[in-house]
């Protein structure tokens, strides 16, 4: 090999894009320093969630287990057939219960597995509700896998909406507790580039401002706590913790990866115009994939457009809105095409992910290897408001992790109670190590998912 | 939400439906509260008519306690929840605390609406990303104040006298932004805080103060703990620093002025004649207008109507760039009265003034309007009354190609009566008849009254809004539909105003002349100005307010006048530490 290495420094400085190839790898060390023994390869998770149900019979793929052929919406993704795991079959049990409609128990129940709770969003039927009524499934894995990374997990958005209700958001950090999607890349590029190849003498004094600053503002949290009544106290507890949180990940250095180069800041006139939808995705598709190379998260959220999205494909030719046209009715033909189409393209945006990840090498694969994706969807089928046969995609893979799922399969779990929602999220925290033996409302789970 | 994906009649095949009677009208006689599990929450409240106890239609007064009653008692406030700044009043507050009108919490996580408004106290939680936000832009706003507006924080020559200089900006500062003077501890902080800072420069110790005072509970949060509570005392007055901030957040949501923080120093908000006095003195100032405008707002869901869009096809001369225009013009006519006109309740329903430019006036068919600033005018008084008739509320609470009968009764009913509606059951089919180039929008709703199912909601709802049937999907008046003369009578049953009217100015009328409306809006601006839903405890509190308000003869000013001087404003209940609420 190669006998000098070259500085990280001088990497990030001077990198404008993601694509990096194989020489790179043997030059890299991680943190400037060598080291006697190879870190171990980082675990992650990251959700995909697209909204407004599927279309069940386009999806479903044919054949057994082992040996599948994929359905007309996943054939994108035929490249990586051996990095999927199909669920048919999995219900969402606590989105049939609770306050709030089918949307926003869908959604709220997606990744927390529990009902909403009570709130003043009116939906289209039923009680009014609030948030989700506990921690996501990416954030209990967070908390372990993403405690060593500057950020413990990264919530991106491409065109969501709906803020300050439950069609709104993927990730809860507890009961009632939203993370935000951000849905702007530069944003996203500001925030978690900011200390990547910087001027390292000034972020060293920043983050010491920084800690003289949250240490004092903290302590006006902390004086005041024990003088208050029981529910003002449970406020500014929280806020004392939020900060303290803060000023943890905000004051670490970062022990960026080996495979980190600092991308370029996204350019782009309009985050927020419909017909930029697909350029927002890929440039946050573009940003997650660095921010795991470099190893400043694990965890992540993608959410496309929120639950009831109404964003207008009209790169593929449609005027409708998406909610819209997942009420028409089944006998609507060239709805049901259309829908088809739309989660054919989300397919197509999930292949690129998958892409990515997996152009960069990692221990003895990609990271592709080392990266779990869950696609996720509030609904079953828009049109009819359902939450069994959930359409639900495990993308990628967990080579290094505590308990690896076998990739690689089409599982199809019968009617009924066989394949729970709660069971699948168990599973995937399980899969991480985490030893929980249930999640969300355990009236909903049954232990891990059955064959998972 | 729209669960059938067939055909078939509007309501139709209602297996379950029993939401509607007899406890169809939610969350009145007590009913409201922040927390919607709480027995009674919203939405669960008692049946039957609204008017109960001692003041018609109050939700708050179903003991039926006199004016006697209440001054034989001592004062019972309700619960008080610290409130944390929402995103509107931290804009205000470093507007006046720091000169800043860049409105930065634009960027912040927007609040959780409860009871219609963005700043209940129990709604308003926090999150990582909010702390986070929190951090940035204190790094922002204190780089930038020093850049552009130094002497507004710092008053002192730091030059002559650093160590003094120090001590003067930490005091002054600090005791504008917690406003209140600061505690030694509090003083021993920042000026830690100030000498890390410091080891570089005078301003950089200023920057770093700054940062961590916008960060600091004191002022996120408005802290109150009342006066010190005489032995087995269970409610206390405010001090007046405290009152100088509720004063300052009801009618300016921003901080105190320094005519506020000079009372407070001299001890001089502790009868309701001096808060009284103040009240009056602030709502004069342009601050007092931006409270009204996003109470009236929040109150009548303008930030609906912004969005909203139409189909042109039926809607030919309807084109997006309107719908701004119509929130100005209405927003404007909201000013009008509350400022410039009558100021009364009355008005707000029944005034015939409106403010229009030339593009609103050509939609309109309104002469004499030219220039794109708007100007007063005076419509036509047989078909215009108040607020509800402007063509941005009709549009707001219209479909896209129709009418929407059904939203604007439940407007009124919700918004104006106070009666919460209860959904509509997951059962059902939410899907407007089909259009008809024959039939009126009457005929097509008519399986709401003919189908009993249907009808014990939608009697609540549809006789009310089909009153306003002269005014088209897109807010233009019309007196035909499909070529036939529009029928715009109907009634509003369960309520004080149940004999019938012809028309939306008739409707307007008996809805200015109804205790349950009056009651409606007192009840709305208490929850506004307390963050927090009206409790029986709160019975005396809302039994003065509805009085004063009814001896002003409904004037609005003076509604806010009154919640100042009330005893739920003036007091607070002792909490002993970690105790229940």
């Amino acid at each position: 090999m190669i006998g000098k290495r070259i500085s990280r420094r001088a990497l990030l400085r001077g990198a404008g894009g993601i694509a990096i190839g194989l020489p790179f790898l043997d030059l890299m060390v991680r943190d400037g320093a060598a080291r006697a023994d190879t870190p171990p390869i980082p675990q992650r998770f990251v959700v995909f969630f697209s909204p407004n149900g599927s279309i069940r019979e386009n999806w479903t793929p044919t054949g057994t287990e082992t040996d599948f052929t994929l359905s007309r919406i996943l054939a994108p993704l035929e490249t990586y057939k051996k990095n999927l795991i199909i669920l048919d079959g999995v219900d969402n049990e606590a989105a049939k219960h609770g306050p709030g409609d089918d949307h926003m128990r869908g959604m709220g129940a997606m990744l927390t597995g529990t009902e909403l709770l009570p709130g003043a969003t009116q939906g289209g039927c039923c009680e009014p509700a609030g948030l989700a009524g506990g921690i996501s499934v990416d954030q209990r894995i967070a908390q372990v896998i993403g405690k060593d990374t500057k950020f413990s997990s990264v919530e991106l958005g491409v065109q969501s909406g709906s803020e300050g209700t439950v069609w709104g958001y993927t990730a809860y950090s507890d009961a009632g507790v939203s993370l935000p999607p951000e849905n702007n890349p530069g944003n996203v590029f500001d925030r978690v580039f900011a200390e990547v190849g910087g001027d390292q003498s000034a972020l060293a004094k920043l983050r010491a401002e920084r800690k003289s600053v949250l240490d004092a503002a903290m302590s006006s949290y902390g004086s005041l706590s024990p003088l208050l009544g029981a529910t003002d106290k449970q406020k500014i507890d929280a806020h004392f913790t939020a900060i303290r949180d803060l000023e943890t990940r905000l004051t670490a250095t970062n022990d960026v990866g080996a495979n980190c180069v600092k991308p370029g800041a996204p350019t782009l006139a309009s985050y927020k115009q419909n017909d930029a939808f697909p350029d927002v995705g890929k440039a946050q598709m573009d940003l997650l994939v660095m921010a795991l190379a470099c190893d400043l998260t694990r965890v992540a959220t993608l959410q496309w457009e929120n639950s009831v999205g109404g964003t207008r494909f009209t790169w593929l030719g449609m005027d409708r809105g998406h909610h819209d046209m997942s009420h028409d009715g089944d006998d609507v033909t060239d709805t049901v095409e259309k829908l088809t189409q739309i989660n054919i393209w989300y397919s197509q945006q999930l292949a690129y992910l998958m892409d990515s990840l997996a152009k960069i090498p990692e221990g003895a694969g990609t990271m592709l290897d080392h990266t779990l994706i869950f696609w996720c969807n509030e609904l079953s089928r828009g049109n009819v408001h359902s939450h069994p046969n959930m359409p639900f995609v495990l993308a990628g893979g967990t080579a290094a992790a505590p308990r690896p799922l076998q990739m690689g399969r089409f599982l199809q779990y019968a009617d009924g109670d066989e394949a729970q929602h709660n069971d699948l999220l168990l599973s995937l925290v399980q899969t991480f190590g985490i030893q929980d033996t249930t999640f969300g409302n355990p009236a909903y789970c049954s232990g891990p998912l059955a064959r998972l | 939400m729209h669960r059938s994906v067939g055909t078939g009649l509007v309501c139709a095949s209602l297996a379950l439906l029993s939401s509607c009677s007899p406890g169809r009208i939610g969350a009145l006689g007590g009913g409201a509260q922040d927390d919607p599990a709480s027995p009674g929450g919203a939405g669960t409240g008692k049946p039957g008519s609204p008017m109960q106890g001692g003041v018609p239609g109050s939700p708050a007064n179903p003991t039926g306690l006199t004016e006697a009653d209440c001054l034989a008692k001592p004062p019972t406030p309700g619960p008080s929840f610290l409130r944390r700044l929402n995103r509107f009043e931290y804009d205000n507050t470093v507007r006046d605390l720091l000169g800043d009108s860049s409105q930065p919490a634009s960027a912040f996580p927007p609040e959780e609406k409860r009871l219609g408004f963005d700043n209940n106290a129990t709604a308003l939680q926090v999150s990582p990303a909010l702390v986070e936000q929190y951090m940035l832009t204190a790094e922002t706003l204190a780089k930038s104040v020093l850049a552009n507006n130094r002497s507004k924080i710092v008053s002192c020559d730091s030059a002559a006298d650093a160590a003094g200089c120090e001590t003067t900006f930490i005091t002054e500062f600090g005791a504008r932004a917690y406003r209140r003077p600061l505690t030694d501890a509090e003083v021993g902080t920042l000026r830690t805080v100030f000498d890390a800072g410091a080891a570089t420069d005078f301003d950089t110790g200023v920057r770093l103060v700054v940062e961590t005072v916008l960060q600091s509970a004191p002022f996120l949060y408005r802290v109150e703990f009342g006066a010190t509570p005489a032995s087995g005392e269970t409610v206390v007055r405010l001090t007046s620093w405290e009152m100088a901030s509720r004063l300052s957040y009801l009618v300016w949501q921003s901080m105190p002025d320094d005519e506020l923080f000079a009372k407070a120093t001299a001890g001089e908000l502790d009868t309701p004649e001096r808060i009284g006095e103040q009240v009056k003195r602030m709502l004069e100032d342009p601050k007092a207008h931006d409270v009204f405008a996003h109470f009236h707002d929040q109150w009548l869901k303008l930030d609906l109507l912004s969005g909203i869009d139409k189909d042109t096809a039926v809607f030919p001369t309807f084109s997006a760039p309107l719908a701004p225009l119509m929130t100005s013009e209405t927003q404007k006519f909201l000013d009008w009265v509350v400022f410039q006109g009558p100021g009364t309740l009355d008005a707000l329903l029944t005034s015939n003034v409106s403010f229009l430019n030339a593009d609103l006036a050509t939609y309109y068919g309104v002469s004499g309007v030219s220039g794109s600033d708007f100007q007063q005018v005076t419509l036509d008084d047989t078909r215009n009354a108040g607020f509800l008739t402007k063509g941005g509320l009709m549009a707001m609470l219209g479909k896209a190609n129709q009418t929407a009968p059904v939203q604007r009764g439940k407007f009124v009913r919700e918004q104006l009566l106070c009666q919460p509606l209860k959904p509509p059951p997951a059962n059902i089919m939410i899907k407007p008849p089909e259009l008809s180039s024959t039939l009126s929008t009457r005929e097509r709703f008519a399986a709401h009254r003919t189908q009993t199912l249907c009808a014990s909601c939608h009697e609540l709802m549809d006789p009310i809004g089909l009153g306003f049937e002269n005014f088209d999907g897109a807010g233009l008046f019309r007196t035909t539909e499909n070529g036939k003369s529009i029928d715009a009578t109907g009634q509003v049953n369960e309520s004080d105003i149940p004999g019938t009217f012809d028309g939306a100015v008739d409707l307007a009328k008996k809805l200015a002349g109804s205790d349950q409306v009056r009651s409606c809006v007192a009840t709305s601006w208490f929850r506004f100005a307390n963050g927090r839903a009206e409790t029986e405890d709160d019975a005396c509190t809302m039994l003065g307010v509805t009085k004063k308000f009814s001896d002003a003869k409904y004037d609005l000013k003076t509604l806010l006048v009154a919640l100042a001087e009330s005893d739920s404003f003036q007091y607070r209940r002792v909490v002993p530490a970690g105790g229940q609420q």
